[in-house]
């Protein structure tokens, strides 16, 4: 990930360098380079914008308390994304079980999609939350933030054969909560609103 | 609600879909199965949908601005080093507050020193034998202790043997303190022996007997002891300036 050579750090090492000596321009940059993303991966972790803010929060406090402890051979995003979802495991254990349903698209709807695009959203985000904690965590790393098995290993501590498991079994379960859904006939139909498919998809 | 499942092929095919995100038309083999086969067109039909919904799956953006996030960072980081800050006053206010209490409630140096200064509150002299035996910490519970304290005859105290059986009769209970006096007889006149026999340049250093330590001992004890009770407590008193 870049970390702005422009501004003197030509590498992650010198950016955690500059944050633990006190340079107030280098915690801006680290905290903005990675705010968005972990950000995301908390809303896609706990469901609802409040808490995915207030945890994404938390992180950055975590982040730059334990910055120390950063081995500078790794690379930094997995680091960063590893107490992201500790984070969110602990907020999940703590948080109400009648507080689980996901509300991330309230803020989404309206973007200009059709009802069929904003009804899949909805759709998969309640797949989603349907989903195990591991089973979500791998998922949501994999294709939301397109992390590599090995990269996700580290991040959830288990094997890269672990992670394929969790994975696999994770896209079943949510084919088959679509399915469960009615999005398993006339999908032609269904998506006739939505931009097609193409083989090479951006981002 | 149970489904029509896909056939292992199929599965297979569309996993690797997914591992890619990539949306491709069917090989013609595919295709073949899936114009005959339910449950693998169904499952075809959920991961187009769930391809597509990756692809336009929003992430909005987060309220909280970088700004604020910095500030917080920069918040804790001054609080944590001010609790620090706090942590090593405290801990250095409880050691002083320790040392100022002991001196003030610890009036003489030594195990035997509060009975020392009930008999002689001014003097830091080296007690007498007959001061020492009513002052062991023995003497208190110790019946034998009652006993008169041993004499020194001028010949013991040529030989250096004297203060071994006084420092056995102060600090050893009345059942060990004749081996101790024994041991630490031995050990003296043998250290005194191996100073005589090899000199300097022996196999065996040479150590001072006990007679000849015990009073630069006391002396060096006693200084001490003047010193932190003349110096540390005028310290504390003083006023924060």
């Amino acid at each position: 990930m870049d970390m702005s050579a422009s501004e003197g750090w030509r590498s992650e090492q010198e950016l955690v360098k500059a944050c633990l000596a006190g340079d107030v321009r280098a915690t801006h940059r680290l905290v903005a380079t990675f705010h968005r993303e972990v950000y995301a991966l908390c809303l896609r972790l706990l469901g609802h914008t409040h808490d995915a803010e207030d945890v994404t929060q938390e992180v950055f406090l975590r982040i730059f308390r334990s910055l120390r402890s950063w081995d500078g051979k790794r690379p930094l995003r997995p680091w960063i994304l590893a107490i992201a979802v500790n984070r969110c495991r602990t907020w999940l254990r703590k948080r109400p079980r009648n507080n689980a349903l996901p509300d991330e698209l309230s803020t989404g709807q309206g973007g200009g999609e059709t009802d069929t695009a904003w009804e899949l959203q909805e759709t998969l985000s309640q797949a989603l939350a349907s989903l195990r904690e591991e089973y979500r965590t791998v998922f949501v790393l994999y294709h939301d933030r397109h992390l590599a098995y090995e990269e996700i290993a580290e991040v959830v501590g288990r094997p890269v054969g672990t992670v394929k498991t969790w994975l696999h079994r994770a896209r079943l379960e949510i084919l088959a909560y679509l399915r469960r859904r009615g999005w398993d006939h006339e999908i032609r139909t269904a998506l006739s609103g939505l931009p097609e498919l193409d083989a090479n998809p951006a981002g | 609600m149970k489904f029509a499942q896909p056939c292992r092929v199929c599965l297979n095919w569309m996993q690797t879909l997914l591992d890619s995100e990539s949306w491709k038309e069917p090989p013609s083999r595919i295709a073949r199965h899936l114009e005959n086969c339910q449950g693998c067109r169904n499952q075809w039909a959920a991961v187009q949908a769930l391809l597509l919904g990756l692809r336009y799956w929003p992430v909005p953006e987060p309220a909280t601005p970088v700004a604020r996030i910095v500030e917080q960072i920069l918040c804790d980081r001054r609080e944590r080093e001010s609790a620090w800050q706090r942590g090593i006053l405290a801990a250095s206010l409880l050691i002083a507050a320790s040392v100022w209490f002991f001196l003030m409630t610890c009036p003489e140096p030594g195990p035997i020193s509060g009975r020392l200064a009930s008999t002689s509150a001014q003097s830091l002299e080296m007690p007498t034998g007959q001061q020492m035996a009513s002052l062991s910490p023995l003497s208190m519970t110790d019946p034998m202790a009652q006993t008169s304290p041993p004499v020194a005859s001028a010949d013991e105290i040529a030989a250096g043997q004297y203060s071994v059986r006084e420092f056995a009769y102060w600090f050893f209970p009345e059942e060990y303190r004749e081996t101790a006096e024994a041991v630490l007889g031995r050990l003296s006149s043998g250290l005194a022996m191996s100073e005589a026999e090899s000199g300097e340049n022996g196999l065996f250093p040479t150590f001072p007997r006990l007679d000849q330590v015990w009073e630069p001992v006391w002396d060096a004890g006693v200084n001490s002891w003047r010193l932190f009770r003349n110096v540390i407590p005028p310290l504390l008193d003083q006023p924060n300036s």
